[in-house]
């Protein structure tokens, strides 16, 4: 009796996971998949026979489209309002005949957007936003996206070619292009250009400076520790003030002197612009063991912010604002706020930046340059139509000329912006990065569709920008670390997950140790003692399998 | 209550008192603090000067908030969505635990057992979003929020020990006068439980209230949106704003009032928390002493 | 009609699943007796097959009332469930759940050979062990208390108040904690000073985690967890406490022997399935409490899989590890409910 009611029960479980199970198989996307063993490096592209785009690239604007194409676009966007004015799609449909659906979702929300919907076979015709971090290489080898070789994106884009030439030369074709591409040759995702080559400088209180006598930032560790105590004793202020959970972040600013990337979580693996070393693993390197000692002093001298381990970000604002916080590495655009932060309790407060990049090596600078595209990237299902596809990229081909670029960065002229002397100018009642007041360009569809945002706009409105790449970039005497290029099979992928899982927390623990003085690096006892600990968690194996990838990548 | 004199009476009221203080001191400070950041100015919150009450009182969080064109919007829909979800959940729930409370149901291990598995076992989101998608097609449905989660199985255990407690004399009584489970159930049982179906129904209540994820996942307009998935999206908003001096990537239409990070933080919290400062005295109500009867003598 | 019958809830019965044997070697016996007995008596009850088909004709009407809630599990909660398999898979977006290789119990393998294992599981257990020891009497001690507050506005007020903390993001309390506890500027710290004592850096001490956690949990789950007693206080009859003050109970008494008493049902039901959830520990709120210099005692399970999910999102491998936290649920479970089972008159079944 018993028996029969289970076996009943057991049947039903069965049936229930049967019926769920075709349901799922049948809605796998089906498509070519890259070849993911990385065997071969792909540096040339894959001349492939049939050439996918028909349309040639001439036809730009000028076309006239004759089917309405719709588009359903999955977009990262935080509050949905109601736009104002509707520049962007009246533009799309009058130049382009197309029209756009979008779903707009919070970034942290995308991965389990994009999952579930693909999953579903519901996926949308185009993402505005992929990227790595949130799992785009795993749907990239599920097939959900379409690949481009070289050729037929800059047959759809030719654009592209020219997007980065305020930076450099072929650039595209050649670091990105190596850097974004599979074994199969192909791009899956499609970048847009970052604003400028990079943000961030050393920023400091000039009034802070003035009144401890020093005349000129410091341009090496010494003296910058030298500087530091200087300010603790003079004024009785805490010059450095930062707040993570994750120490490397705060330490790997620091790093930058002796040629460590500020991206130093990220990058284990990479060669020193300013010493010419090669790492295969940074973590237990003798520079790595500078750094640490650096650390170690600044913390024991109590020139940081003792909380930094464990308070949050707001917390540390707020002892910012009691009058600490000297120097810092950050970003020069954000320091009129830096500036309103502490008014109240220091009237003179003006912080500053400076194209002084502080190294062990003079002639030798180690700057953080961002990579060339942005985080976000975009990205075509697979599923998407041949006709989808060219009218989208005709789209962007013509979000890269002039024109598109005036259009995407200051929008229609008399509406938006008007001319003036020759110079474009955003009407008064928008905000922009110079002006906080007014409404911003948002609300008239402007600003967020692009691949970038152009010269004059930079120039004009984040003249810091311009600055820094005119300071910065272009110093001789500045070198830059760019992310290296790995590609791992699937068996290194989860081997070094693995092990990195262990490794990472070992390191920071001991990172933590030092800080706070519990340890001390300068000891070769304790040092070794840190080096054991990471060889009996098989850091070795790691090197190895590291080693291996970077050679095999083309770097 | 008896009124004693004595001095264990006394006693007792002074642990009581002191007891209820304490409390209130502890958990009123958080809520005060939580209400005052957010009707402080940005400089105060940044620099960490809010204690109790607000500094450079400002009330441009919550303007922000109001200013919202999809607040009221967003209000309608979660009170939609928790009224008509708590009411399903109230259904299945109640008449899944009475039944399993009687110990006349044949195939009652069985029931039980199949509660109880899901409260260990789960396939994943992957498998539940085919299901409701693609099976039921309830993809950019309230439904899609409102019937996944319509038994909660420690819910519903929680009923069943109630119902079980319940006087054994009533059912009898009432079968002899003539009447079946159904109407034993609805007409005498249930009223009985008001204590009960209050807890549990408020346990349900704040669940619906509370939540963004299956609204996330499984809606796709926003004009479906609930409120606290509004909010979310305003507190993410602005700690953009507060976070990205400036990366060149996504701008969106920068409001004027969410620059004040912290403020909008708990100015969010303050809205969901308020609608519950306000249920729970309606709710109260119903934990008088007394409500159960002493119609059954032993 | 004795009082006890409805203040101790009873469940129980012959019906329950984990006897199954037990039932069948009854019923063979029964056959048994009955073939011997055959003489004696008409078999008028039908048995086997036939007494099951009896029992729900004749509960009939109950079996209509479980149908919603039936289906409702069956459609919603053991259609998905064929997603566990990936537990015992390599599972892989591109080859979907059923596509994807099995390997057996190659995940399992991973999480218990690693160095943290035994690490981990102990601070899982420990947390929810301090957080049962502590945290599970004291919203049963305030409930009583509450049920002795004579001024229905402050009760009602001190209820209201009491569990508002609950809705309070984790974010926002973890912030205020380490606002409280803060090594230079935080007010504990302060205190301890004032005495003459040395300041204590709270939140990087592996020592005080545990302390910090079932703390910050009382804290906001007080009020909201004394919600049930609260409800099951209303339900007991006045006039037990009228009979028993007349035979001379001060209310010391009232409180511990009737009150409490009458609660136990729901209290027993509470602790066992708090119970069955000890392998579970949260990563949100653990997240935001530890760092690396306490992974000693906060690292639990959860918040290892979290970081391990960080670089390469294993779905295979944290549906394994939850498999196996729930099997270990399970088997608290039952040892619970066998023992309360056994020594009070309360159970889950």
């Amino acid at each position: 009796m018993k028996k029969t009611l289970s076996i009943l029960m057991a049947a039903l479980i069965c049936a229930g996971s049967l019926a769920g199970c075709s349901g799922n198989s049948s809605s796998t996307p089906s498509s070519s998949t890259p070849a993911s063993t990385g065997g071969s490096s792909s540096t040339a592209p894959a001349s492939t026979g049939g050439d996918t785009s028909s349309a040639p690239a001439e036809q730009q604007g000028e076309a006239s489209y004759d089917k309405e194409i719709e588009l359903e676009i999955l977009r990262r966007g935080d509050v949905p309002t109601e736009p104002t004015e509707h520049l962007l799609d009246e533009m799309l449909k009058e130049k382009f005949n197309m029209v756009w659906k979008n779903t707009y979702v919070a970034g942290s929300d995308l991965s389990t957007k994009i999952t579930t919907l693909y999953a579903a076979g519901m996926e949308p015709d185009f993402i505005w936003n992929v990227r790595p971090a949130w799992g785009s290489d795993a749907w990239t080898e599920a097939g959900y996206f379409r690949g481009f070789t070289q050729e037929e994106i800059l047959n759809l884009i030719p654009g592209y070619e020219h997007l980065w030439d305020s930076q450099g030369e072929g650039i595209f074709k050649g670091y990105l292009w190596n850097y974004l591409s599979w074994s199969d040759g192909k791009i899956y995702t499609l970048p847009t250009a970052r604003d400028t080559a990079g943000n961030m400088a050393w920023v400091y209180r000039k009034d802070v400076f003035d009144k401890c006598g020093i005349t000129e930032f410091p341009s090496n560790p010494d003296e910058f520790l030298q500087a530091c105590r200087t300010i603790k004793e003079k004024m009785n202020i805490v010059p450095l003030v930062d707040a993570s959970d994750r120490p490397l972040f705060i330490i790997s600013k620091w790093g930058q002197m002796w040629g460590l990337p500020d991206m130093l979580p990220d990058m284990p693996t990479f060669v020193n612009p300013v010493t010419g070393e090669f790492y295969d693993y940074v973590y237990d390197s003798d520079t790595y063991r500078e750094l640490c000692k650096f650390a170690y002093s600044i913390v024991s001298e109590g020139l940081m912010y003792p909380e930094f381990a464990t308070a949050t970000s707001d917390q540390a604002k707020a002892y910012a604002a009691l009058g600490n916080k000297a120097l810092m590495y950050d970003y020069p655009a954000k320091l009129a706020e830096d500036n309103k932060l502490q008014k109240d309790n220091v009237p003179d407060v003006d912080w500053q930046w400076t194209d002084v990049v502080p190294s062990i090596n003079p002639d030798k600078r180690s700057v953080k340059k961002d990579n060339y595209h942005s985080a976000d990237m975009r990205a075509f299902a697979s599923s998407a139509t041949d006709e989808q596809v060219e009218r989208m990229c005709a789209f962007m081909q013509w979000s890269t000329t002039e024109e598109g670029i005036t259009f995407h960065s200051f929008g229609v002229e008399g509406v938006t912006y008007d001319v003036v002397d020759g110079k474009k100018q955003i009407k008064d009642q928008f905000s922009t990065p110079l002006k906080a007041e007014g409404v911003g360009l948002g609300t008239y569809q402007i600003g967020s569709s692009g691949m970038w945002k152009g010269s004059e706009y930079i120039s004009t409105y984040t003249p810091v920008l311009a600055e820094w790449e005119e300071k910065i970039l272009k110093n001789p005497k500045n070198v830059f670390v760019m992310p290296a290029i790995m590609k791992y099979t699937e068996e290194e992928t989860s081997r070094v997950t693995e092990l990195n899982t262990y490794l990472t927390d070992a390191v920071n623990k001991w990172l933590l140790l030092f800080m706070t003085g519990q340890k001390d690096p300068g000891n070769d006892a304790d040092w070794n003692e840190y080096k054991a600990e990471l060889e009996s968690l098989n850091v070795k194996e790691l090197r190895e399998i590291y080693k291996t990838v970077y050679e095999r990548s083309g770097n | 209550m008896i009124a004693d004199k004595s001095v264990s009476s006394k006693v007792m009221d002074i642990i009581v008192y002191a007891t209820m203080i304490i409390v209130l001191v502890v958990t009123l400070y958080p809520v005060l603090y939580v209400i005052s950041s957010s009707l402080s100015s940005a400089n105060a919150n940044d620099r960490g000067l809010v204690t109790i009450f607000p500094v450079e009182f400002n009330i441009d969080a919550y303007k922000g908030i109001f200013h919202m064109p999809t607040l009221t919007r967003a209000f309608k829909n979660s009170v939609i969505i928790t009224a008509g979800g708590t009411a399903i959940n109230m259904l299945f729930t109640t008449t899944y635990a009475y039944a399993l409370s009687r110990k006349r149901l044949a195939l009652r291990g069985i029931y039980t057992i199949i509660a109880m598995i899901p409260m260990y076992f789960s396939g994943g989101l992957i498998p539940s979003f085919l299901l409701i998608s693609q099976t039921l097609h309830l993809y950019n449905s309230w439904w899609a929020l409102i019937l996944p989660g319509a038994i909660n199985t420690s819910n519903m255990i929680i009923m069943r020990s109630f119902f079980v407690s319940l006087p054994a004399e009533l059912e009898e009584s009432a079968y002899l006068d003539g009447a079946n489970d159904f109407v034993i159930f609805f007409k005498i049982m249930l009223p009985l439980s008001q204590a009960v179906m209050m807890t549990v129904g408020l346990y349900y209540l704040v669940g619906h209230w509370n939540s963004w994820f299956s609204a996330m996942v499984y809606l796709n307009e926003d004009e479906k949106m609930p409120l606290q998935y509004m909010l979310r999206q305003i507190v993410l908003l602005s700690a953009s704003l507060d976070q990205a001096a400036y990366d060149g990537e996504i701008v969106t239409d920068s409001s004027l009032y969410f620059t004040n990070y912290v403020a909008v933080k708990y100015a969010t919290l303050v809205f969901s928390m308020a609608p519950m400062m306000m249920i729970y005295p309606f709710i109260q109500r119903f934990f008088v002493k007394g409500v159960m009867i002493g119609s059954v003598k032993g | 009609m004795p009082v006890s019958a409805f203040l101790f809830p009873v469940m129980g019965g012959t019906d329950s699943p984990t006897i199954m044997c037990a039932v069948l070697i009854k019923f063979f016996l029964r056959k048994v007796r009955h073939m011997s007995t055959a003489t004696s008596l008409q078999n008028t009850k039908p048995t086997g097959f036939k007494k099951v088909l009896h029992d729900i004709w004749a509960s009939r009407w109950l079996q209509l009332l479980i149908l919603p809630g039936l289906i409702y599990f069956i459609i919603f909660k053991y259609i998905p469930i064929y997603g566990v398999q990936i537990a015992f898979k390599d599972y892989k977006i591109r080859d979907g759940i059923t596509g994807s290789a099995w390997v057996g119990f190659k995940h399992f393998k991973t999480f218990f050979t690693g160095p943290y294992a035994f690490k981990l599981i102990r601070n899982t257990l420990l947390l929810n062990f301090y957080n049962l020891i502590f945290g599970f009497p004291l919203p049963i001690l305030f409930a009583l208390l509450l049920n002795e507050v004579k001024s229905v506005f402050f009760k009602k007020f001190v209820q209201t108040v009491s569990y508002l903390p609950h809705f309070i993001s984790l974010a926002a309390v973890i912030g205020m904690l380490s606002m409280f506890v803060a090594p230079s500027t935080g007010i504990v710290n302060k205190i301890i000073n004032f005495f003459g004592g040395e300041s204590i850096a709270f939140l990087t001490e592996p020592g005080w985690f545990r302390t910090l956690y079932v703390i910050s949990g009382i804290w906001t789950g007080l009020g909201w967890g004394a919600i049930i007693y609260i409800a099951a206080l209303s339900a007991v009859d006045q006039g037990l406490y009228e009979a028993a003050a007349i035979d001379g109970a001060n209310r010391f008494h009232l409180m511990f022997h009737i009150s409490l008493p009458s609660i136990m049902g729901t209290v027993v039901v509470m602790f066992i399935l708090r119970v069955g959830s000890m392998m579970s520990v949260g990563s949100e709120k653990v997240l935001l409490m530890y760092n690396e210099l306490t992974y000693e005692t906060s690292d639990v399970i959860s918040t290892f899989v979290y970081r391990r999910g960080l670089q390469n999102n294993d779905y295979s491998f944290s549906t394994a590890v939850e498999m196996f936290n729930s099997i270990v649920n399970i088997i608290f479970l039952w040892v619970a409910n066998s023992l309360s089972r056994k020594f009070t008159e309360s159970s889950l079944w």
